[in-house]
């Protein structure tokens, strides 16, 4: 290990030591703004003060990172400052690097946040129009959380077996400091979902104050989840004022358990279905069943109804025939009776007969031709 | 079946042909029976016109059990593909 005491360093290696063990000291520093300057890059250069002492201290911000902490700084605001010193070599300044920048007080946090709500409001961000249903049947899930804690645990054991796929990002969520880390993982979650890997991006915190819930109103985050590809539930415990992260996702539930709910509801739904599935099954068998004795009944209707016309019809056929056979003036020739025809017309009467007509007398076993005698007619009956 | 159900022209025909047959066995079942209603009606039997109603009736007795010998083979089939249960 290097013993600096005898070491011989420059001016430059000295400062550039100093900064290397500055930055490894995150500190937290609160005082008010007493001057302020934006750059044209966009760098903000501001000096706080103490209120108690006499102390100030120059402070920096890059311009990212004030773009990302959400607070428009102004003189005579409280500020608590995350950051480190900084020595700038060529001035041999000192001055603080400011990562963050919150409020102090939830007086100032308060009014900031009802201002960016109604901005926001006014755009449209939290319009009930632009949410969009969960997708049914979700499969892949995408959590921003933090590993510490009873959050994830209650999330995992409320989601159900229903085969979910969830991908975890670790992130910070406690205070201001956590805006930037949370914009990293929704933005490792945006390429997730821009490559059809997550069906449905959850974002869950415990409860929480004001204070704590500070990056969860930070004004890029709350955009980042409003215009995320595809739905996002926030489970974002809260006391009175609902986070603005929450009020921009698709679905906002007051516990992390709830957002498990919600995933898992079109899937109970479908179980539930399929439970009525036997059932189901068992009305359909039935109804085969019925079907089947009525097809059976009406074959044996019809064809009980054609053997009866059938044998109605045999039965009249056969009483014809015998009918006919006792009524056919030909069963009398049998007895000894004959038909006589004179030019093909049966003699009724001797008097339809002259002498020289032929006659056909016809018996039961053939016919007899023959012609009435002279002095033959109506004298024969004699 | 009617005659205008089947697409198949062959079928078409056939069932028509049952159809007019069906409706011919009815109508000589008919027939025979208003001649034996005649024999029925007369106090005194006209024996020409007995003989023609006999001669007749024979005829119409002989299709008639021809008709209803072919009914009854076609029913022993479709009794037959109905099956048992």
């Amino acid at each position: 290990m290097l013993d600096v005491r005898e070491k011989l360093f420059t001016v430059g290696e000295f400062i550039a030591f100093l900064n290397e063990i500055f930055k490894a000291q995150a500190v937290r520093v609160t005082g008010e703004v007493c001057e302020l300057k934006r750059a044209a890059s966009g760098h903000v250069y501001f000096t706080v003060k103490d209120k108690e002492d006499k102390g100030v201290l120059d402070c920096i911000i890059w311009s990212r990172n004030y773009e990302l902490c959400g607070v428009a700084i102004e003189v005579g605001m409280e500020l608590i400052l995350s950051g480190h010193p900084n020595v700038y070599a060529p001035s041999g300044r000192l001055s603080f690097v400011a990562d963050t920048v919150e409020l102090v007080g939830e007086g100032a946090l308060k009014k900031a946040y009802d201002a960016l709500k109604k901005r926001l409001e006014a755009e449209g961000v939290f319009a009930p129009e632009r949410k969009r249903p969960l997708p049914d049947y979700p499969r892949r899930i995408g959590v921003i959380t933090s590993m510490k804690g009873a959050v994830i645990h209650d999330f995992q054991n409320n989601l159900g077996k229903f085969g979910f796929v969830i991908s975890v990002l670790d992130s910070r969520v406690e205070g201001q400091q956590a805006a930037a880390p949370l914009m990293k993982a929704v933005a490792r979650m945006r390429r997730e979902a821009e490559e059809g890997m997550i069906d449905v991006l959850v974002v869950i915190r415990g409860g929480g104050s004001l204070e704590s819930l500070q990056a969860f109103n930070n004004e890029a985050l709350v955009r980042a989840i409003g215009s995320f590809p595809v739905p996002v539930i926030a489970g974002i415990g809260h006391d009175q004022d609902v986070p603005l992260v929450a009020l921009a996702a698709d679905l906002m539930t007051s516990t992390p358990t709830a957002a498990a709910h919600a995933l898992g509801r079109t899937w109970e739904e479908a179980f539930a279905k399929l439970q009525q599935v036997p059932y189901l099954l068992g009305r359909i068998e039935q109804e085969f069943r019925r079907v089947r004795n009525d097809l059976m009944f009406a074959r044996d209707s019809m064809t009980n109804q054609v053997e009866q016309g059938i044998a109605h019809g045999k039965d009249v056929i056969d009483y014809a025939e015998r009918f006919v056979r006792i009524h056919d003036p030909r069963r009398q020739l049998a007895f000894g009776y004959s038909i006589m025809r004179r030019d093909g017309r049966i003699v009724r009467s001797a008097g339809d007969v002259a002498p020289g007509d032929r006659l056909e007398t016809e018996l039961r076993d053939g016919v007899v031709r023959s012609r009435v005698e002279p002095g033959g007619g109506m004298e024969s009956g004699r | 079946m009617s005659p205008k159900a089947s697409k198949n022209p062959k079928e078409r025909n056939e069932a028509a042909a049952s159809e007019s047959g069906t409706q011919d066995f009815k109508k000589k079942l008919k027939e025979i029976a208003g001649i034996l209603e005649w024999f029925d009606s007369q106090e005194e039997l006209d024996v020409e016109q007995a003989l023609e109603k006999v001669k007749l009736a024979s005829e119409l007795i002989k299709t008639s059990k021809k008709r209803l010998g072919e009914l009854e083979n076609q029913f022993r089939e479709i009794k037959a593909d109905l099956g048992e249960d």
